[in-house]
C-alpha cells in the first residue's frame, strides 16, 4: 500500500516539468487567443474592449472568407491524397530485399528533415518561369510549356504548392506504411502465393486491408498537418496571385500580425481549430470502422 | 526512501533548468558606472558602414555614451519590434517606418516619444514631418526621402533614338518602340506584395490627387470610392501595361526586378528611388512617371527610414544628445552621401550621386504613398486586387471587393 502512494508521488513529480511545459506553451495560449477572439485588440497597445462576438459576425459577412476556407480544404485534400499514395508506393518499394535498401529509405524521408521554409524558398526557383528547372525539364522531355507560371496563375499554384509539400513529406508517410507492411504475417503472402493470385489481387485483399491502421494514421496527421499548412504557401506565393493561394492560416497570420487586427485573427484561429477539429474526427470515425472490419 | 530522493533530485534539477530559460534579461547599468549604453535596433541584416562610423565619432566625442547597434535582420524585424514593444524590452532608439499604421500605431498605443518641435527637426518640412507623426504631433526623425521614379537604360534609348518621354502617351509610344525591338520595355514584378503597390503609388497622384487633393478624405467620409472614375481611369493605365512586362511577372520578386535591367533584358524599371543601389552595369539615369496629358507630372514620395526614441527608455537626455548629433549638418551631410539618399532637410547642400540629385531637383509636385492613410489591411487587399485585375478579373467587381473591404476596415479601425 505505502510502495504504491509512494510510487504515485514519484509519477507526479515526474510528470510535474512535462505538465508545466504543456501549460505554458499549448494551454495558455490556448486560452488566451480564445480570450482574445471576443476582444477588439490590434495586438501593439494596451487598449482591448470585449466586443463579444463582433469578430465572428464580421467572419460570417466575409466573402473572401468562405473562398480561403475552401482554398484550406482543398489543399489540404490534395496533399492528403497524393502524400498517401507517393508514400505507400515508396514503402512498397523499400520493403522488399532490394540492393540499397536502408539508403532508399534514408534518401526518401531526407527532404522531411529539412525546414519548410528552405524547401519552399529553392522550389520557387524550381518553378521559375523562365529559367526554372521544372520547365527546362519538361521541354527536354518534349513538352513544351513555355515559359508557363506555375506559381503565379489561378489555377495552377495551388497544386504547385502542394506538389511541394508532396515531395518534402511522402519520406514520413513511408515511414508509417513501412512499420504496417511489416506487420503482416508473411504466411499470407506464401498461401496467396499458392493459390496463384497475382500482384493486384495480393495488394487488394491482403496488403492494403491489413495496412488500414498505418492508413488511417497516414491520413489523420497529413489532414491536420495540412490544414493548418503555413510554411510553403508563405514562403512561396503569400498567398497571392491575388487570393488565389490565401489559406486561412496565412489569413488570420496577416490579421493577426500585420494588420494589427489580433482578436479577429484570433477568431479566425479558433474557427480553423474547430473545422480541423470536425474534418479530423469525421474521419477517424468512419476509417476506425474500417478498420475493425 | 533512496529511489523516491533520487526521483526527487533529478526532478528538482530539470525545474531549475526550466526556469533559468526564463531567467534571461538585461542587466541594469550599474549606477557606479559613468557610462551609459544606449541600444539602436534597426532593420539592417549587417552594420552599414556609415552608421558604424557615425556611432564611433558620436562616442568619440561623449565618452560617456555607448551605443549598441542591434541588427534586425530583414523582414523579421517588424515582428520582433511588435513584440518587443508590446511585452516591453525594446531598444532605446528605435527604427520605424512611417505613416499611419506604423509610426502611427505605436505612436497611438504609447510606444514613442513626442519630438515636436526639437531642434534637431528644424528645417524639415511640415509634409515630410507629417509622414512621421500623428494628430500634429512628431515621433520620429525622417532620415531620408524617397521618390517613385522611373529608371531607364540610357544606351538603350541612344541606340533606338528614344527621348525621355513627358506624358502618358509618349511613354506608351516608348514601350511600343522597345517592344517591337525585342526588348522588354518594363521590368516589374508582383511577387512581393510590398513592392508591387509602388507602381501604382507612382500613377495615382498624378491621375488622382492632382485632380482632387481632398480625395482620401472624401474616401473616408463614403463620398468617393475605388470603383469610381478616378481609380478605375489608373487601373486601366495600369493594365494597358500588362503586355509591356516581363514573362511570368505574376512571380517576379524584388530581387529579380533589378537583376532583368541589371543584364540589359528590360529597359525601364517602374520604381522608387532606394533602388538605386541595386542597380549596376548598365548607364542609368531617371524620370518621373509621366501619366498625365499635359506633361505636369506628380510623384509619390515617402520617408525612407524612422528614427524614434522608445517612451519607456531610461536614457532619454542621452539619446537626444545622439539625435542632435546625427542631425548636425555635417554628420547628416556624411550619412546622405555615403548612403546615396535624398535629404529631408530643405535647401539641403550636398555632393550626391549626379543622377539623383538631378532627378531630385526635377520633381514637382508630390503626393505620400497612399499606404501612410489607409488603414491597415486596405494596403494588401489593394495590391491584392490589383494582381485579380491583372489575371483578367472584371474590373468594377474588383474594385467593388475592395470598396467593401475599405468599409470593414475603417469600421474595425473605429471600435
Amino acid at each position: 500500500m505505502q510502495h504504491t502512494i509512494k510510487e504515485k508521488i514519484q509519477w507526479g513529480i515526474l510528470l510535474t516539468p512535462s505538465l508545466f511545459f504543456v501549460t505554458i506553451v499549448i494551454v495558455i495560449p490556448m486560452i488566451g487567443g480564445i480570450s482574445y477572439s471576443f476582444t477588439d485588440w490590434s495586438g501593439i497597445g494596451r487598449e482591448i474592449n470585449w466586443i463579444g462576438l463582433d469578430n465572428y459576425r464580421m467572419l460570417a459577412k466575409d466573402s473572401r472568407f468562405l473562398f480561403i476556407t475552401f482554398n484550406t480544404i482543398r489543399f489540404a485534400a490534395v496533399i492528403t491524397v497524393f502524400q498517401n499514395v507517393v508514400g505507400l508506393v515508396l514503402a512498397l518499394l523499400v520493403v522488399k530485399k532490394i540492393k540499397f535498401r536502408n539508403f532508399f529509405r534514408a534518401v526518401f524521408y531526407m527532404p522531411a528533415i529539412l525546414s519548410s521554409l528552405v524547401v519552399g524558398y529553392v522550389w520557387s526557383f524550381v518553378y521559375n518561369p523562365r529559367v526554372g528547372l521544372l520547365n527546362s525539364t519538361l521541354e527536354l522531355l518534349g513538352i513544351n510549356m513555355g515559359s508557363f507560371d506555375w506559381l503565379g496563375t489561378p489555377s495552377t499554384v495551388l497544386y504547385s504548392v502542394a506538389a511541394v509539400a508532396v515531395w518534402q513529406f511522402s519520406g514520413y508517410s513511408m515511414l508509417i506504411y513501412i512499420v504496417g507492411l511489416q506487420s503482416i504475417p508473411l504466411e499470407l503472402y506464401e498461401a496467396a502465393d499458392v493459390e496463384g493470385a497475382n500482384a493486384w489481387h495480393v495488394f487488394k485483399n491482403i496488403t492494403f486491408p491489413l495496412i488500414a491502421p498505418a492508413f488511417t494514421i497516414n491520413v489523420i496527421l497529413i489532414l491536420t498537418g495540412t490544414l493548418k499548412s503555413f510554411d510553403h504557401i508563405f514562403v512561396m506565393t503569400n498567398g497571392g496571385p491575388g487570393y488565389f493561394s490565401e489559406v486561412l492560416s496565412t489569413q488570420l497570420y496577416k490579421e493577426a500580425f500585420t494588420y494589427n487586427n489580433m482578436g479577429y485573427g484570433s477568431a479566425i484561429s479558433v474557427v480553423l481549430f474547430f473545422m480541423i477539429a470536425i474534418l479530423t474526427l469525421t474521419v477517424l470515425k468512419y476509417l476506425r470502422s474500417r478498420e475493425l472490419n | 526512501m533512496n529511489r523516491f530522493v533520487k526521483v526527487l533530485a533529478v526532478s528538482i534539477m530539470v525545474l531549475v533548468v526550466i526556469a533559468q530559460a526564463f531567467a534571461g534579461g538585461r542587466k541594469e547599468d550599474s549606477t557606479e558606472q559613468k557610462i551609459t549604453t544606449l541600444r539602436l535596433a534597426t532593420y539592417d541584416n549587417d552594420q552599414s558602414g556609415v552608421i558604424k562610423k557615425i556611432i564611433a565619432d558620436f562616442e568619440a566625442a561623449n565618452p560617456d555614451i555607448k551605443i549598441e547597434h542591434e541588427l534586425g535582420g530583414g523582414d523579421q524585424y517588424q515582428t520582433a519590434l511588435r513584440a518587443n514593444l508590446t511585452i516591453g524590452g525594446a531598444a532605446d532608439i528605435l527604427g520605424t517606418y512611417p505613416g499611419v499604421n506604423q509610426i502611427g500605431q505605436y505612436a497611438r498605443a504609447g510606444y514613442l516619444e513626442d519630438l515636436t518641435g526639437a531642434s534637431f527637426l528644424d528645417n524639415i518640412s511640415d509634409g515630410v514631418l507629417s509622414q512621421v507623426g500623428l494628430d500634429g504631433k512628431v515621433y520620429g526623425i525622417p532620415m531620408a526621402v524617397i521618390f517613385t521614379n522611373v529608371f531607364y537604360n540610357k544606351d538603350i534609348f541612344e541606340n533606338l533614338g528614344l527621348e525621355i518621354p513627358t506624358t502618358w502617351d509618349e511613354f506608351m509610344a516608348v514601350c511600343e518602340v522597345l517592344l517591337s525591338n525585342d526588348i522588354t520595355p518594363i521590368s516589374l514584378g508582383f511577387r512581393d506584395n510590398w513592392f508591387g503597390q509602388v507602381p501604382v503609388y507612382a500613377f495615382a497622384p498624378t491621375t488622382i490627387y492632382k485632380q482632387n487633393l481632398d480625395f482620401d478624405a472624401q474616401m473616408y467620409a463614403g463620398e468617393v470610392q475605388f470603383n469610381g472614375p478616378e481609380w478605375r481611369g489608373t487601373v486601366e493605365k495600369l493594365v494597358a501595361l500588362r503586355e509591356y512586362l516581363p514573362v511570368g511577372y505574376m512571380s517576379l520578386g524584388y530581387d529579380q526586378i533589378a537583376t532583368e535591367f541589371n543584364q540589359g533584358n528590360a529597359a525601364m524599371i517602374i520604381g522608387f528611388t532606394p533602388q538605386l543601389g541595386m542597380l549596376e552595369n548598365v548607364n542609368f539615369g531617371m524620370f518621373i512617371m509621366p501619366t498625365s496629358d499635359d506633361g505636369d507630372n506628380w510623384t509619390a514620395t515617402s520617408v525612407g527610414g524612422v528614427l524614434s526614441l522608445n517612451s519607456e527608455s531610461k536614457h532619454k537626455e542621452e539619446v537626444l544628445r545622439f539625435f542632435e548629433y546625427f542631425m548636425r549638418d555635417d554628420v547628416y551631410k556624411e550619412y546622405i552621401e555615403e548612403e546615396e539618399r535624398l535629404p529631408v532637410k530643405s535647401n539641403f547642400e550636398f555632393d550626391g550621386n549626379p543622377i539623383l540629385v538631378d532627378f531630385a531637383k526635377s520633381v514637382g509636385e508630390t503626393y505620400g504613398f497612399l499606404d501612410a492613410y489607409w488603414p491597415p489591411g486596405v494596403q494588401d487587399v489593394f495590391i491584392k486586387g490589383i494582381q485579380e485585375i491583372f489575371l483578367g478579373l472584371d474590373v468594377g467587381g474588383v474594385l467593388t471587393a475592395m470598396d467593401n473591404e475599405f468599409e470593414r476596415r475603417v469600421n474595425m479601425q473605429r471600435e
